[in-house]
């Protein structure tokens, strides 16, 4: 079965180069729309769904040193519930003292749970930038599994301690702070509509519409590496671009950026639906 | 991952910056609320420092701002009087070519400008950057893709001739932005050493010369 599934992405990265091909032939908009109608063929049989069928075996079963399952886990609602979670995420967490985004609440309870080292979840895929690496890991897998349990939801964040305002205020301050040696903010490319880069359209990240759609669609099967990649990948791809060093897993600013993006995206209303799909990020 | 024991000691000063912040808004203390805005930003900018780390030739160094950046790290455009500040030190710092010469080969800059790598952590350092101009501009209309960030730069020299005054213009915003348009989206590639003074000449060949693509 597995088997059957592993030709048809293989089957599928074909598609990619055709993919490729539309991007960057056409105009934006046209482009946009042939990758929507191949989005819609692949909907039915979008492959992120492995992602979250191996995170659900990961989460259930005894692992690390502990040999405990993650069923324990407090993702903000209670320990073990992951229904409705991801939408109420990055928040709070008083037991680990810090605002958590769902990757970096999901390390902080392998470790506390399990026993497993950060560095065993992050060094795959959250400590190096190579793109078109279609191999699958763990905290993925458990990301996508936790996340998908929000499906049909929409982004709902409470805000409702000190320290979730103060980390808003901060992701908003990052937001718009210009660094680096191409003198760059978030705000430069995605705090304004009509702006494409290299043809392809930039989503505003400050307009409810846009920013749901894209908060919505994460962790997202990214067609051009052939796997699945959770927001804080989508965010470090922008500051890899920007010239910056390394934004850490779990950060303190990988969570502000996040939770600033998802409160600009709730008041969209938009529901959550993962994996989404996604041409290259 | 961060160490813990460093995040309660942040944590704890944010909550009492932030007290702090809404008391002197509650009290209407201008003073206060200046005050409380730069310790507010005095521990965002900590955040950073233990956010990110160096990776490859992407030192943590990049993430210090020079004046300008902080300037015009906001929502809304600079005052006045510190945007005249910025273009007339931008216009002050810009560097001509010592021998007198602007244009280089079109051809290497046609090669230039369609190169986006360069400076980021994951690439060669030994490898000559590029000027990534087609993620914000057109030029070459055979390019397969270009942005909407910059204005088209299609027929630029074509247009606009080869006078001394728009051959400096065009060396002025490639060298700085900012000289001409402060807290210009376009960055200072010739301030901050993007590309080499070699490298702009190619780039402005390939703007102007009547044989390039970008003139037809």
């Amino acid at each position: 079965m597995k088997k059957m599934w592993k030709s048809l992405i293989v089957l599928i990265g074909g598609g990619v180069a055709t993919l490729a091909a539309i991007d960057q032939g056409l105009a934006a908009d046209s482009g946009a729309d042939q990758f929507d109608s191949y989005r819609a063929m692949l909907a039915d049989d979008n492959p992120g769904q492995f992602w979250i069928d191996d995170g659900s075996s990961l989460f259930h079963k005894p692992r690390g040193p502990n040999k405990a399952p993650l069923d324990a886990c407090d993702f903000g609602l209670g320990p073990g519930v992951v229904k409705g979670a991801y939408a109420q995420m990055p928040r709070y967490f008083k037991d680990a003292d810090r605002v958590q985004t769902l990757e970096g609440r999901i390390v902080w309870c392998a470790e506390t749970l399990q026993g497993i080292k950060p560095e065993q979840l992050l060094e795959p895929h959250y400590k190096n930038a190579s793109e078109e690496n279609s191999t699958a890991d763990e905290l993925t897998q458990i990301a996508a599994y936790v996340a998908a349990q929000s499906n049909g939801m929409a982004y709902a964040l409470p805000l409702n301690s000190e320290q979730e305002r103060y980390s808003y205020a901060l992701g908003k301050y990052v937001f718009y702070r210009r660094m680096g040696k191409m003198d760059l903010s978030c705000a430069s490319c995605h705090d304004a509509p009509g702006r494409t880069i290299r043809g392809v359209t930039l989503p505003v990240m400050t307009d409810p519409k846009t920013a749901g759609a894209v908060m919505a669609a994460f962790p997202a099967y990214v067609i051009k590496d052939g796997n699945v990649r959770t927001f804080w990948w989508r965010n470090e791809r922008c500051l890899l671009a920007m010239r910056l060093p390394w934004l850490m897993t779990g950060s303190e600013i990988d969570a502000a950026l996040t939770l600033f993006q998802a409160v600009q995206a709730q008041q969209s209303e938009t529901p959550i639906q993962v994996p989404g799909i996604k041409p290259r990020a | 991952m961060i160490d813990p024991t460093k995040k309660i000691g942040v944590f704890l000063t944010a909550g009492v910056l932030l007290s702090s912040i809404v008391s002197g808004v509650a009290a209407g203390d201008d003073r206060a609320l200046k005050a409380s805005v730069a310790a507010q930003d005095a521990a965002f900018e900590a955040a950073l420092e233990h956010s990110f780390q160096a990776k490859g030739q992407a030192g943590m160094d990049r993430l210090k701002r020079n004046e300008v950046q902080k300037a015009c790290s906001r929502l809304d455009p600079p005052p006045a009087d510190v945007a005249e500040k910025i273009s007339r030190q931008a216009s002050a710092d810009v560097k001509f070519p010592p021998d007198g010469k602007f244009f280089g080969d079109w051809k290497k800059g046609k090669g230039i400008a369609s190169v986006g790598s360069g400076m980021q952590s994951s690439d060669d350092p030994a490898v000559a950057n590029g000027g990534n101009c087609y993620a914000c501009h057109e030029l070459d209309p055979a390019e397969p893709g270009w942005g909407t960030l910059g204005p088209s730069l299609r027929n630029y020299g074509k247009l606009r001739g080869t006078s001394e005054a728009i051959v400096k213009y065009t060396w002025t915003r490639l060298y700085n932005s900012n000289a001409v348009n402060p807290c210009s989206l376009m960055p200072p590639f010739g301030a901050a050493h993007v590309l080499t003074e070699e490298q702009m000449k190619d780039i402005m060949a390939f703007l102007f010369d009547q044989a390039s693509p970008v003139n037809q």
